[in-house]
């Protein structure tokens, strides 16, 4: 079975009790390499991957993080499937940014941190951003959670004025209401998929499965921010069919992401 | 190796909503035989129980005594808790007598977004005042529902009652929910009174992040059976102790020695 993590990071020092369960030196650059070295520990084929957070970066702003994540792809295509992180705030620019990435440096889609960057995910202004990203037919992957400015009601509030984009929204937004409201919802939208790393349970999985459909619900990881194998053992534990298990964790990502 | 003792479990409701919680393949019945069933398969001692938040068409004593005569049945591996609604007043203080002298049962549990109200403020400590006096003077624990973000159940709110009944142990399920380790952790560390659970947090990360600020000693394994359960639960402690990111000393403390410090059972 094809294992594909649709959600996972790169390119920042890292620190704290996950550095060393992903085996790095406290407060080293997590690498393309590092993470390559842990999918191979826990069998999986590709990851998308996109810059870590990072105050530090704020400051440099998104760019010299996504030419890292875009020479990682070059580097192991055949492993990486690379994202770039924006900031829509930017206006203009991260118009043009949007362009350099996915049509000089080959990224394949956005990542889009409503919470991180400070703003609300569906915020008019940003329209002129969410058409390009449209009209290039890449995905974005929202993270996602109870705080209103990335609610899955504002990123559905996004996927209903650009039903052509398609949206993946991080971590199934997490927690219980959100769970059982927000598949609701999210349920509405064609064009809306779920990912699943950070949620509770293994019913979590379940509940998206039968909410969204199979084919809507992406396996993730959020590495190196969660254990890989905590996130494995909930779609395992899920109450689906093998056929559906196949879809979450692999065939889904590699049907949006056009991967062979 | 001291018991490990799972601080959190739930048994003998039905599941209500309108596919069920649990989704319309798991809507079934979930008794004391399968929560013994579930730790066995995971090596747990013992547990502690208490009633589904499901049924509100009427009060919780059929469930809790459901929980008590489950508690009768399997004396060396269930501790019960009860389930009340302390919005019921004179009531809620009676029910809490008799679950705890004639039932048996050895804590309450409150789950103020089920059942509608604050556990402090906006009021409701007027009514709520002599149901923690009550808890107080018959000197059990009392295990608080907070899971995220929820106008009604913060980590905030809890610790206000932690500090107004210094006597009452409180536990903070799901140590506030995930993503709150900041917050529940600052808070467990002030008051002594406050301890975290740790079912439904971010990751083995965030239970480690809890214990180095507020202490091993403050923090209790727990595996919200059935909505989440110890192969995913346990396995972050687990994990956390491999790594040698907490102590064995820490870890039998967290997994069995705090809870059965609380309850006066041996560990």
């Amino acid at each position: 079975m094809m294992i594909i993590d649709a959600h996972t990071h790169i390119g920042v020092p890292f620190s704290g009790p996950a550095a060393t369960y992903f085996g790095i030196k406290q407060g080293a650059i997590f690498t393309a390499e590092d993470l390559i070295r842990n999918m191979d520990r826990f069998n999986v084929d590709m990851s998308v991957t996109f810059p870590l957070v990072s105050p530090a970066y704020y400051l440099e702003g998104w760019m010299p993080i996504n030419r890292y994540v875009a020479d990682a792809q070059k580097k192991y295509p055949d492993r990486i499937i690379g994202f770039c992180w924006l900031n829509p705030k930017e206006g203009r620019k991260a118009i043009d940014d949007l362009e350099t990435c996915v049509n000089k440096l080959g990224l394949r889609g956005v990542k889009l941190g409503p919470r991180y960057d400070g703003y609300f995910a569906n915020d008019p202004a940003f329209d002129p951003f969410y058409k390009r990203v449209s009209e290039l037919g890449v995905p974005i992957i929202y993270h996602s959670g109870p705080s209103g400015v990335n609610s899955a009601v504002s990123i559905c509030n996004v996927a209903d004025k650009f039903p052509d984009l398609t949206i993946i929204v991080g971590h199934l937004s997490v927690w219980w209401e959100e769970l059982t409201v927000t598949s609701w919802l999210m349920a509405k939208y064609k064009n809306v998929y779920g990912e699943t790393s950070g949620s509770l349970s293994a019913i979590s999985i379940q509940r998206a499965v039968e909410a969204l459909g199979a084919d809507h619900v992406l396996y993730g990881t959020d590495a190196p921010y969660i254990e890989v194998e905590i996130e494995k053992k909930r779609v395992e534990l899920a109450d689906i069919t093998a056929e559906q298990r196949k879809l979450v964790f692999g065939e889904n990502t590699a049907r949006i992401l056009k991967v062979k | 190796m001291s018991k490990i003792i799972d601080s959190l479990t739930y048994i003998g409701g039905p599941i209500v909503g309108p596919d069920g919680f649990l989704g319309k393949k798991k809507a079934k019945f979930f008794g004391a035989e399968e929560l013994i069933k579930v730790m066995d398969d995971n090596n747990i001692d013992m547990a502690v129980t208490m009633p589904y938040f499901g049924d509100w068409t009427e009060d919780y004593m059929p469930q809790n005594r459901y929980v008590a005569d489950a508690q009768k049945k399997y004396p060396d591996r269930l501790v019960g808790f009860c389930w009340l609604n302390p919005k019921y007043g004179q009531k809620a203080i009676d029910d809490l007598e008799t679950c705890i002298n004639k039932l048996g049962l050895r804590g309450v549990k409150l789950g103020p977004r089920y059942d509608g109200y604050l556990p402090y403020g906006w009021g409701y400590e007027l009514l709520l005042n002599s149901f923690y006096e009550k808890v107080s003077k018959l000197e059990v624990p009392m295990i608080i529902h907070c899971s995220g973000p929820s106008e009604l159940e913060t980590p905030s709110m809890i610790s206000i009652v932690a500090d107004k009944f210094p006597d009452i142990k409180i536990i903070m399920t799901h140590c506030g929910g995930p993503r709150m380790e900041i917050d529940s952790g600052a808070l467990i560390s002030r008051f002594r009174n406050l301890y975290g659970e740790t079912s439904e947090t971010h990751s083995s990360f965030a239970i480690v992040t809890i214990i180095n600020q507020a202490g091993a000693d403050k923090v209790l394994f727990g595996s919200d059976t059935p909505f989440i359960g110890p192969e995913i639960e346990k396995r972050k402690l687990d994990i956390a102790l491999e790594l040698k990111l907490i102590t064995p000393e820490q870890y039998r403390l967290v997994m069995g020695e705090n809870i059965a410090k609380i309850l006066n059972i041996k560990a």
